[in-house]
């Protein structure tokens, strides 16, 4: 129960925070850390606003616990752009017209990074199953979907 | 075909930038110091009576520092509108639902905070409680609220033409019973609220997701007995509204009664169950349609009779009823009509505004019908709905005043697009396409006092901030309305800067709701522009020695309408004039906006028209049965919709596709589970109440038809509600192409279509079946 | 947000650490491997343990491999993803990576591990709710009351077991390895399920699992089936696992997501055996299993419907291994 030192490593720099073993990943990262681009969609891993990689995975934060992150690569939303360009899954989301509300775009750029990182150039099927755990209630998905597969071209 | 510098393009968002990188704040993203966090305590009962509430315990917890419960607050009731009054922000003596407030704390912690709520003592005295609408009609049946007599109340009947008369001269009648079930908004982000009260001043500002925070302001105003200057609405970025952030929640009242009693920031967000079974649904209608046309598919008559399931609280009620009274009217002529709707109380979640409130419901009855009628006379179902389009400028049965109408061509343009004349061969093949069709308000218009204003602020740099009241969900608003002031203006698209929905520095506008913001806050957009364009241009044209009707303004700088090569001056320089005659600046130029309808119309008084535009569309569907396992694919879907000139093409298809997912979401997948006994749902949570993923969505593909719209902002109209409208009959449609089964409630799931076709198989029902089909009887009444 | 409650929490590096702590804490600690099932009760507060055991230092719990002596040695740590995407299981059970893959969504899988998936909790409607929804409820038998909300007077828990991977692992009669405070020791997956909704897995307070061994693979055919109403997310209606082996004339199907267990009826597997293997035997025999399975409306999922689709999910599992005429 008692608070301990955990250093966690997220988009690039060091964090030494001091927390209870209770408390989530994405607890730490939006109120202890500042980084409020994961968000809170249902905490209970059903609809995948939380998801932030580590390493190099899209992972649900709200049912990962902050003192078992030590030693991880930890990336949100916020740590995705590199020295102020957009990650062009980012663009991708702006130019396709995918963000709509964006309650569900961190997360969901996450999950797409995630998939790429793992299938550079998936099919369609596998670009929805990647994101199926990544609810949208705005935009129906399909130009979501199709943001993803022009990123997964440009790069062949 | 004009050819427009900003709108009509598809340009980037303007807020997309923040949320591909989450800089982009939320309500729950924002933090104030000394910020204490609110929870509220909810009744376990569907219906019972308070007798005691002692918060000692709680309240003598360390870290706890307020507790509230409906002794504390104003006996004020508040409503949707004032008339429809019946909530008390926290439950005084009654509780209505399973979910109902009873109790609020602020601690300095949400750990504080949830202990608190377990320290309360509630000493309830359960009452006999009413789920289902048709047994609350009933005489003697439990009293949802005791105030009223019974729990039908306001209810909608509207009678045009001669409905005797026009059944008399039908060729065919039938009546057909339709249900629909309730559905969540289910928006990604849940409700919540930021409240802080200034001691110093004795003003709240409320940080919160809202769609209409000039009303909201109004009511917190008065639920907390303060004046309504006291109260600033900032609304934030919004994760998703579709009409159920637009009423005052609960989380907003707590939040700031909070903190006036703490004299401290007030944070309270709400859980995903909350979010989604303690705020509103879509009301669940019960319709009976008898509907009477000539064997030539002209429809002579239609009599609606509607029960909607309206919850525990009235919210918009009486108005979705009335609403569903009006989308009867639309899309297509109906001579002769009699509307006869019920509002009914039942002690479950309230049902309230919901993207396509009332039209979904009634149109998936009317266009189900229809082609069951169009099969029972040997008609095609899309030349039996081309005979009966409503066109523009065409008399209306009930006095609409329709000005554009792409219906006719979007009928067309769908039918050819998808290979209308393959329906015949899926009959029953396991295949199936289906047709239904939408009529949409543009900016509904249910009451006075609904204009918009909007002020631009043109800067000495040539950039212009927008003040706009009007609320962005994530539907692009704020980005259309830019463009809407860069066309007008004749600047940048990027040099316009959005600043909306607060309600100290942003003009008054009613909201975002009935697809109204593009019609009334764009139109109020365009002539802040004029204004602005009107004061720089008369006072440079003098000093240039240039006629004012003769300037024009490109981003570049000022042209001779005779010469657009070559600009005469730089706006900087043009403005720099400007501000050298010591004219204020920066330049203001305001614009309001009320649609041109009757003074005081409101839909529960007086007839005459709801909106000043409507949009139309067709949506066909493809679908695939598989009769072994019931389950159901869709394999495409292709609309064609009338939303006038579109302000941006890639936003505007953004929301169908996301508007036709939502329609899928109620027709195939969504429902709440209940236990029949106590009221409670069973599935309050995204595991079980089943929102389409990235795997369900088809392949979906817009057709524009290019209308005028005379009445919005370069001839636009709405896009993103209507074509939810046609998506749940275009898909019910066309599972009976596929299979002969028709449904007439929802959701369809391969459960109900296993059944229906081990019910089809039975040989009595398929004798029957086939008889009913051949019939052509004058009158058939069919359950 | 939903708080979890407050707990003691250890992540040992060496698994006799992991089952003293175990021991001592006698029954008030909860292992944690992925966490997607234990989180989300702790937010429910369904369960409160006072110390939560991180596995994931555990060195020994991550290993995969197989061999044509020992079979498939799958630690319990490894994540389903990995089981979905590995070549070792991929190329010697196809249908466990199957039945990985179609678990929750993406980041289920990666979260999520096979000795998670296999102890996975019995579920209820009334069991799985926030602790304030249940509030108003008097504890049923699974929260430590003695009453359910799903059967009327029932005298026992009616909670289902649902896990994917772990009715596939059954069908291919795997065994676990446990390891407890004293001694490990093998015990096969039929003797793991209890058949008792509360405690539905044979494990003592000071045990965890240690790894999982599905048995040398054989020529055959199998295939798993998920009958769920999205694409992702949702966990099963109903499971189906045929897993055949036609030169020995066996055939094994389980069912998933009707009972605390998975479903396997071997006396009627027998009709499967009298004769040649036709469509109509496969009928016969899909029959009797749907009227043995008694699925109850406490979780997703029309009853009836549910039954349906075991019978025809057993059929088409058939089918597909060949069964023509």
């Amino acid at each position: 129960m008692k608070k301990r030192q955990v250093t966690l490593q997220v988009n690039g720099d060091y964090y030494e925070i001091f927390v209870e073993p209770r408390a989530t990943l994405l607890e730490v990262l939006r109120d202890n850390l500042g980084f409020t681009g994961s968000k809170r969609g249902c905490d209970t891993g059903n609809c995948g606003a939380c998801s932030v990689l580590v390493d190099g995975k899209s992972t649900l934060s709200c049912l990962t616990l902050a003192v078992e992150m030590e030693g991880k690569k930890i990336i949100t939303i916020e740590g995705l752009a590199q020295d102020r360009k957009l990650d062009p899954l980012q663009q991708a989301f702006i130019d396709q017209g995918a963000v709509q509300c964006g309650f569900c775009t961190p997360g969901m750029i996450i999950s797409a990074k995630s998939l790429l990182n793992h299938n550079p150039h998936p099919t369609e099927m596998e670009v929805r199953r990647g994101l199926a755990g990544n609810l949208c209630r705005c935009t129906g998905y399909a130009k979501i979907v199709k943001a993803v597969l022009a990123v997964a071209k440009s790069k062949s | 075909m004009v050819d427009y510098s900003v709108v009509g393009k598809s340009v980037g968002r303007s807020d997309a930038y923040d949320k591909v990188t989450g800089r982009g704040q939320y309500v729950d993203d924002l933090k104030l110091p000394g910020m204490l966090y609110g929870r509220i305590l909810r009744s376990p009962h569907a219906h019972a009576r308070i007798r005691n509430i002692d918060i000692s315990k709680a309240s003598k917890l360390l870290g706890v520092k307020a507790v509230i419960t409906g002794k504390d607050i104003l006996p004020r009731k508040f409503g949707a509108l004032p008339r429809f009054a019946d909530q008390y922000p926290i439950c005084i003596d009654k509780v209505h639902y399973v979910g109902d407030e009873v109790a609020a704390v602020a601690a300095v912690d949400l750990d504080t905070a949830e202990e608190a709520l377990s320290l309360i003592d509630i000493e309830y005295e359960v009452l006999p409680a009413v789920f289902d609408p048709l047994e609350a009609m009933k005489p003697g049946a439990p009293l949802v609220h005791d105030d009223n007599e019974s729990n039908v109340t306001k209810g909608y009947l509207r009678e045009f033409g001669n409905i005797e008369e026009g059944f008399r001269e039908a060729d065919y009648i039938r009546e057909d019973t339709f249900r629909t079930q309730m559905v969540a908004h289910a928006p990604l982000e849940p409700h919540g609220a930021l409240a802080n009260y200034d001691v110093a001043t004795g003003e709240i500002t409320l940080w919160a997701p809202k769609q209409f925070p000039f009303f909201n302001r109004r009511v917190i105003a008065h639920l907390l007995g303060i004046d309504e200057s006291k109260v600033r609405i900032i609304v934030p970025y919004v994760g998703g509204g579709f009409g159920g952030k637009g009423e005052v929640q609960i989380c907003d009242f707590c939040a700031a009664f909070l903190s006036m009693k703490t004299g401290r920031p007030v944070k309270i967000i709400y859980t995903r169950e909350e979010s989604l079974t303690c705020t509103r649904g879509r009301h669940p209608m019960i319709i009976t349609l008898k509907t009477g046309v000539k064997k030539d598919g002209t429809i002579m008559a239609q009599h609606y009779k509607v029960i909607a399931d309206g919850g525990a609280y009235y919210s918009t009620g009486p108005l979705a009823i009335t609403l569903s009274g009006y989308f009867a009217m639309l899309p297509f002529r109906v001579p002769n009509m009699l509307f006869d709707g019920y509002h009914v109380y039942t002690n479950k979640q309230a049902a309230g505004p919901l993207r396509g409130h009332g039209g979904v419901q009634v149109r998936f009855a009317a266009e189900s019908q229809f082609d069951m009628i169009a099969e029972d006379l040997g008609l095609d179902p899309a030349e039996f709905r081309l005979k009966n389009v409503i066109k523009a400028n065409e008399p209306h049965p009930a006095g609409l005043t329709i000005r554009s109408c792409g219906l006719y061509e979007s009928i067309q343009e769908a039918t050819k697009a998808i290979g209308w004349g393959k329906r015949m061969d899926y009959q029953d093949s396991g295949t199936g396409m289906g047709i239904a069709c939408s009529g949409y308000v543009s900016g509904i218009n249910m009451m006075s006092h609904v204009g918009a204003g909007a002020i631009i602020h043109l800067h000495r740099n040539g950039a212009a901030t927008l003040l706009v009241g009007a609320c962005d969900l994530g539907q692009g608003s704020s980005s259309v309305l830019a463009q809407i002031a860069a066309e007008g203006l004749g600047m940048r698209y990027e040099d316009i800067r959005v600043t909306s929905a607060d309600t100290e520095l942003t003009p008054m506008d009613p909201g975002t709701f009935g697809s109204g913001v593009t019609m009334r806050a764009g139109n109020a957009v365009k002539m802040a522009a004029e204004a602005i364009k009107e004061k720089l241009l008369s006072a440079v044209a003098p000093k240039i020695g240039v006629e004012k009707e003769e300037l024009l303004i490109r981003a570049e700088g000022l042209y001779k309408r005779t010469n657009l090569k070559q600009p005469l001056i730089s706006l900087k320089e043009a403005i720099k004039i400007y501000q050298y005659q010591d004219l204020p600046m920066p330049i203001v130029g305001s614009g309001f906006y009320h649609q041109p309808v009757k003074e005081s119309t409101t839909l529960l008084s007086q007839e005459g028209d709801i909106s000043s535009a409507y949009s139309f569309g067709s949506q066909v569907a493809v679908v695939q049965v598989d009769r072994e396992t019931g389950d159901i694919q869709l394999n495409e879907v292709i609309s064609a919709h009338d939303s006038g000139f579109i302000i941006n093409p890639l936003a505007a298809e953004g929301q169908f596709d996301g508007s036709i997912v939502f329609g899928i979401g109620q027709a195939l997948y969504e429902e709440f589970f209940w236990d029949q006994e106590r009221g409670m749902i069973l599935n309050p949570s995204f595991l079980d109440y089943k929102v389409p993923t990235a795997m369900e969505f088809p392949k979906m593909s817009m057709i524009e038809i290019q209308t005028f719209e005379p009445e919005g902002p370069y001839g636009a109209k709405e896009a993103g509600e209507g074509t939810q409208v046609f998506t749940l009959p275009a898909i019910s449609n066309a599972i009976y192409n596929a299979i002969g089964v028709r449904f007439k409630d929802l959701p369809i799931t391969p459960e109900k279509v296993l059944a229906a076709l081990v019910q089809q198989e039975n040989v009595e029902e398929k004798k029957k079946y086939k008889e009913v089909r051949k019939k052509k009887h004058k009158e058939v009444k069919v359950e | 947000m939903m708080i979890l409650p407050k707990f003691d929490y250890e992540a040992p590096d060496s698994i006799s650490t992991v089952c003293s702590l175990l021991a001592q804490a006698d029954g008030r600690a909860a292992v944690m491997a992925g966490g997607t099932d234990l989180v989300v009760q702790m937010k429910q507060r369904t369960r409160v343990p006072e110390l939560v055991i991180g596995l994931k230092k555990l060195p020994e719990l991550y290993g995969l491999s197989y061999s044509e002596t020992e079979g498939l040695r799958i630690s319990s740590l490894v994540t389903l993803d990995t089981l979905a995407t590995s070549a070792v299981v991929k190329d010697n059970f196809p249908v466990l990576a199957e039945a990985a893959s179609m678990v929750g969504a993406t980041q289920h899988q990666y979260l999520g591990t096979i000795g998670g998936n296999l102890c996975l909790d019995t579920r209820c409607w009334y069991y799985n709710q926030s602790a304030n929804w249940r509030r108003s409820l008097t504890p049923c038998h699974k929260l430590g009351g003695n009453t359910c909300y799903t059967i009327k007077g029932a005298r026992k828990c009616y909670a289902v077991y649902s896990a994917d991977v772990g009715s596939v692992l059954f069908a291919l009669g795997s065994s676990i390895v446990v390891r407890g405070s004293k001694r490990e020791k093998a015990v096969s997956i039929e003797e793991f399920f209890t058949g008792d909704s509360i405690r539905h897995i044979n494990l003592q307070n000071d045990e965890v699992i240690k790894e999982i061994i599905v048995p040398p693979r054989k020529p055959g055919f199998a295939r798993y089936y998920k009958l769920r109403r999205r694409g992702a997310i949702d966990f099963p209606q109903l499971g189906v696992t045929l897993v055949a082996f036609p030169n020995d004339n066996e055939y094994r199907i389980v069912i998933n997501a009707v009972g605390a267990r998975p479903l396997r009826f071997q006396d009627l597997e027998l009709i499967l055996r009298e004769d040649k293997l036709t469509r109509s035997l496969v009928s016969d025999f899909a029959d009797e299993v749907v009227s043995r399975i008694k699925p109850l409306a406490n979780v997703y999922g029309s009853v009836d419907y549910r039954r349906k689709m075991a019978g025809l999910l057993i059929k088409k599992a058939f089918t597909e291994m060949g069964v023509v005429s």
